[in-house]
């Protein structure tokens, strides 16, 4: 009863495994047809995408820093829509923000101003013609510019042309049609053309539209899966492209964990941290995305960037200061999950630890959530019992874990998390652990695996896994969990995903060119 | 665009307290609140992360711990207070310890970690509305400092939506205590606090300290923000309800703050200097002390201005070499000083440095007891109408949320103060857990407390938070939640 009661579960499929968890499908799982599309909604800008937005609207302009109380991730992604709301410290932080930057432009105003300053109020209107469009991702409504014309008027009356630009500015970049993403649907029910380029335009570059999305739209060339296919081959052809990656890998991976944990040892220091995160970057950009990787190329290739910080935690000779080298790890190591960013995030400040390991791989790869421990269970990290003689970090989480209260699930996470018991709480190599053999056993979803290479053998091959990553990944792209009305849109990436092989690239561009995804009204999504 | 630079701001010739007085806030004549000898009650609350170590915070003196009692505090020595408390001493005439009571409502939360129950438990008296990925909680519930700052506003026009004030020492993005209603039929929502003095400042002191000339863009901002509302308005109207609500959620807070620039575009008050410093500029322990010290000054001048009748103060976690530890300050001293933990090696060192990372906020909580007692009103000091109340989520670093530590300076007006009162253990526990016995007790509800303060504070409620909890003991009546805590007052 207690497991039932204190444990939230949500398994993608189902697994014969006992004690911690049920079957509970996921939305997609119990029927697979679509619903009507989605009312069109008003979603606030994450922070990432806000300055982003401010960053294209003015480009070439020197920004200020924009501090911004940071955004809730309730499902593990900084986008979602449902619980990104306005606070008070936030409008203040806009308005601050909105200061900061028009005052710039104004002082830039050379640049952002297409007209003569001398034209005064007509040269106002030419202005906000060209700023608005942009800033609202669409054309503005005629009542729109006439407020906008009308701040400009009464402070160019007041206080001349500069102090109305800059105010106008500040109005611009407070408005609702800037700070949210607003969306309508057109007489055949399809999101409005300019919806459908926000949307391709914050899923693949964390921003506002391009020109050339922006004359698609308004040339009507974002109406078909087709046209819309055009669009997508040339946004991630882009550098913005990799950014808009790395938003989203940045956030499934939990690469910030990275800086909340602390080590008992000096090697810790600031420049390894940063160049671990460097590391971990360059892999996901350039051997995973650049390259077209897959999910099993995440899991299992063995090439890596060192620098001369991260090359000795794998006994690899260090490039020269400053540079970075693409080289293959040492034999038996391979993936993203035998790399030391990894492996370091999920250790202790002394020992390495099997349950953060083994519950990122069931959360992140397997989607498979499990509840916080119960209240009153003892937290703190398992250490020898000096009485007992030596002991392996292994023993000593199974004596710490293996209570009635605690082994329900620690038999589920800790198995998965014991294969990578040969890397230290660095990720470095270890043949032994306080003088004792190691044993680098587990087993994942009932399957024994010898070590962290077989388990890695093993998440690659698994349809589970290629199924919860097109989950993650839906879950960032429709800025929160699938809705059942998008049961097809899952299952049809969760096919389309697992036949090209866990094509990661592919992926984006299959959720960036779906129907569902983009609003469109087609006969795959009007049943 | 740096992040590493010092922002410093120098309020030249303003920096004696006392004597403010803010001339556009009277024009609407008989503010009750505001009127000389007739002080309104404020409240600070202080929040310290993983509650405390019970073998040096307690002072039982003997005492069963199953039953009620209390002891003055005046005549102890301060070698006679206990080593967490001590920093304390000196006001023991203006402290009031209540020691035993539980976080009943999170001790019958089912769901997520001690740390996520207790934060929303210890201010809004409620059970978590859900909790996501384990961690991170939304509360049900507002929380008491919003409850008395909406109280307060409705009650005194002058207030703004500076009437509550939410300060902390590092952003946290999961474990918030403050949760605000929005009022329109939404739920209720997490709040975040503001971690920069000088962000803080600002909205505070938006003419800055008075000596630069007129700056036109400064002085448009109300009528930007009234344009910007406005968008706001006429947006929300073309939405659906919950999109709407999201809208119109924004235009009230927009309109808040163009209310409160207007308000305070003519208000004269003494601006505090504050120190304000970006991650890595100077280290820990200076930014640390730099940000404590600027928003104890800023609590004291926006309560001394009326500008702010509720401060909260979120204390992140220390860094360990605060408490001349190494390590990780939440696994090898908050969790090892559990007190399970009492055989285990490490025990000892976790306690000391527990001991001096609750010593360590005595002495804050102090320093702030010390400010606002030198600021003599009505017929004593600004401390007698402040209570700063001091909570944790926590009663120690195993997660347990019963014999939570609780203290409160000032609020003289309302508490007898200078008393150590101990409350009886006779709540049967509201755990849901299968191996804990049926009839295990617990201490009494801090509801009650919260209560207390809300009533202390003018709110004319006998309930914060949730009005009843079930018992783990099937069969047994619902445990009341309602009411305040007796003998406080």
């Amino acid at each position: 009863m207690l497991t039932r009661r204190t444990l939230t579960l949500v398994a993608t499929a189902t697994l014969a495994l006992g004690g911690c968890w049920g079957s509970i499908g996921d939305p997609g799982a119990s029927g697979d047809a679509c619903g009507a599309l989605p009312e069109p909604g008003a979603r606030r800008l994450s922070n990432a995408e806000y300055r982003n937005t401010v960053r294209d609207l003015f480009p070439g302009l020197d920004l200020p820093e924009l501090v911004l109380v940071p955004d809730p991730a309730p499902y593990g992604f900084d986008n979602d829509a449902a619980t990104l709301q306005a606070s008070g410290l936030l409008v203040n932080q806009y308005n601050t923000a909105a200061i900061d930057v028009a005052e710039r432009v104004r002082q830039h105003q050379a640049e952002f101003v297409p007209c003569m300053p001398a034209d005064g109020s007509a040269c106002g209107r030419a202005f906000i013609a060209d700023l608005a469009p942009r800033a609202f991702r669409r054309p503005p409504t005629q009542a729109e510019l006439d407020a906008l014309q009308t701040v400009f008027d009464h402070y160019y009356a007041a206080s001349g042309f500069d102090v109305a630009v800059e105010l106008t500015t500040q109005t611009i970049l407070q408005s609702p049609a800037f700070v949210y993403r607003i969306e309508s649907v057109g007489p055949d029910g399809s999101a409005s053309p300019y919806d459908v380029a926000s949307r391709l335009s914050y899923l693949l570059w964390s921003t506002m539209p391009d020109a050339a999305l922006f004359d698609a739209a308004a040339a009507g060339r974002l109406h078909s899966v087709a046209d819309v296919g055009v669009q997508v081959d040339r946004m991630l052809a882009d550098p913005r492209a990799v950014e808009g990656f790395l938003t989203f890998a940045r956030q499934w991976l939990d690469l910030a964990r990275l800086d909340r944990v602390g080590k008992n040892d000096p090697l810790w220091s600031g420049a390894l941290r940063e160049d671990l995160a460097e590391e971990a970057r360059r892999f996901l950009t350039e051997i995973i995305f650049a390259r077209g990787g897959t999910v099993r190329d995440l899991l299992t290739s063995p090439r890596v960037f060192v620098s001369d910080q991260t090359a000795p935690l794998y006994g690899l000779p260090p490039p020269p200061s400053g540079t970075w080298q693409e080289t293959d790890l040492p034999a038996g190591r391979k993936g993203f999950l035998m790399q030391a960013e990894f492996l370091a995030s999920h250790g202790h400040p002394n020992n390495p630890s099997p349950v953060l390991r083994g519950l990122f791989v069931l959360k992140q790869f397997m989607c498979i959530e499990l509840g916080s421990p119960p209240a009153g269970v003892n937290m703190t990290i398992p250490e020898g019992d000096p009485t007992m003689g030596p002991t392996t970090n292994r023993q000593n989480y199974d004596r710490s874990t293996g209570g009635p209260v605690c082994r329900d699930c620690h038999a589920v996470i800790n198995p998965i998390g014991y294969a990578f018991e040969q890397y230290d709480t660095f990720g470095r190599w270890r043949d032994q652990d306080n003088g004792l053999p190691i044993d680098p056993s587990g087993q994942v979803a009932g399957v024994d695996v010898t070590d962290a290479a077989a388990l890695a053998d093993f998440l690659a091959d698994s349809r589970q896994v290629t199924d919860c990553v097109t989950k993650k990944y839906l879950t960032y792209a429709m800025s929160g969990p699938a809705l059942g009305s998008d049961a097809c849109l899952t299952r049809d990436l969760q096919d389309s995903f697992a036949t090209s092989g866990g094509n990661l690239p592919g992926l984006i561009k299959a959720v960036a060119t779906h129907p569902r995804f983009l609003g469109l009204v087609t006969s795959e999504t009007s049943p | 665009m740096s992040l590493s630079r010092r922002r410093f701001l120098q309020a030249a010739g303003l920096t004696t307290a006392g004597g403010l007085f803010l001339p556009s806030l009277f024009d609407r004549g008989r503010v009750r609140a505001a009127a000389p000898g007739d002080p309104p009650m404020r409240l600070v609350v202080v929040f310290t992360e993983h509650g405390v170590p019970h073998s040096t915070y307690d002072m039982h003196r003997g005492n069963p711990i199953d039953q009620r009692w209390e002891f003055p505090l005046a005549g102890l020595a301060e070698g006679e207070f206990s080593e967490c408390i001590r920093p304390l001493w000196r006001h023991r005439d203006k402290l009031t310890v209540v020691d035993g009571l539980s976080l009943a409502t999170a001790i019958a939360d089912p769901y997520g970690d001690g740390h996520a129950k207790g934060w929303v438990s210890a201010l809004t008296g409620g059970i978590a509305r859900e909790t996501i990925e384990g961690v991170k909680s939304n509360a049900a519930k507002p929380s008491l400092d919003q409850l008395i700052g909406a109280a307060a506003r409705a009650a005194d026009p002058t207030l703004t939506d500076l009437a509550t004030l939410e300060y902390g020492i590092y952003q946290y993005n999961f474990h918030a205590a403050i949760y605000g209603d929005p009022g329109n039929g939404g739920p209720v929502l997490r709040l975040p606090h503001e971690e920069q003095p000088q962000a803080a400042f600002d909205r505070l002191f938006p003419n800055g300290d008075g000596t630069q000339p007129p700056d036109p863009i400064k002085q448009a901002q109300p009528d930007v923000l009234a344009a910007v509302g406005n968008m706001y308005a006429d947006m929300a109207q073309r939405l659906s309800t919950e999109d709407r609500h999201k809208l119109e959620l924004h235009r009230d807070l927009v309109r808040d703050m163009e209310q409160r620039l207007r308000r305070l575009q003519n208000a004269v008050c003494t601006a505090p200097t504050v120190q304000d410093y970006y991650w890595g500029e100077v280290p820990h322990e200076q930014r640390y002390d730099a940000h404590k010290d600027s928003f104890w000054d800023l609590t004291t001048a926006a309560l001394t201005c009326n500008l702010a009748r509720v401060v909260t103060m979120q204390f992140g976690q220390l860094h360990v070499e605060m408490i001349n530890g190494t390590g990780d300050l939440h696994q090898d001293y908050a969790h090892a000083s559990a007190p399970d933990q009492v055989n285990q090696p490490t025990f000892a060192e976790a306690t000391r440095g527990m001991t001096a990372y609750t010593a360590r906020y005595a002495r804050y909580v102090a320093e702030l007891a010390d400010k606002l007692d030198a600021i003599p009103e009505g017929n004593g000091t600004m401390l007698d109408h402040t209570v700063i109340l001091w909570v944790s989520e926590l009663s120690h670093g195993g997660h347990g949320h019963d014999n939570v530590p609780v203290m409160m300076v000032g609020g003289g007006q309302r508490f007898r103060t200078g008393r150590y009162l101990h409350y009886e253990h006779d709540t049967l526990t509201t755990t849901t857990a299968s191996w804990v016995d049926d009839n295990e007790r617990i201490g009494l509800p801090h509801n009650h407390l919260l209560v207390s303060v809300a009533q202390a504070l003018g709110l004319d409620t006998d309930t914060i938070g949730d009005a009843s909890v079930r018992p783990k003991k099937p069969g047994a009546p619902a445990i009341d939640l309602r009411g305040p805590l007796p003998g406080l007052v």
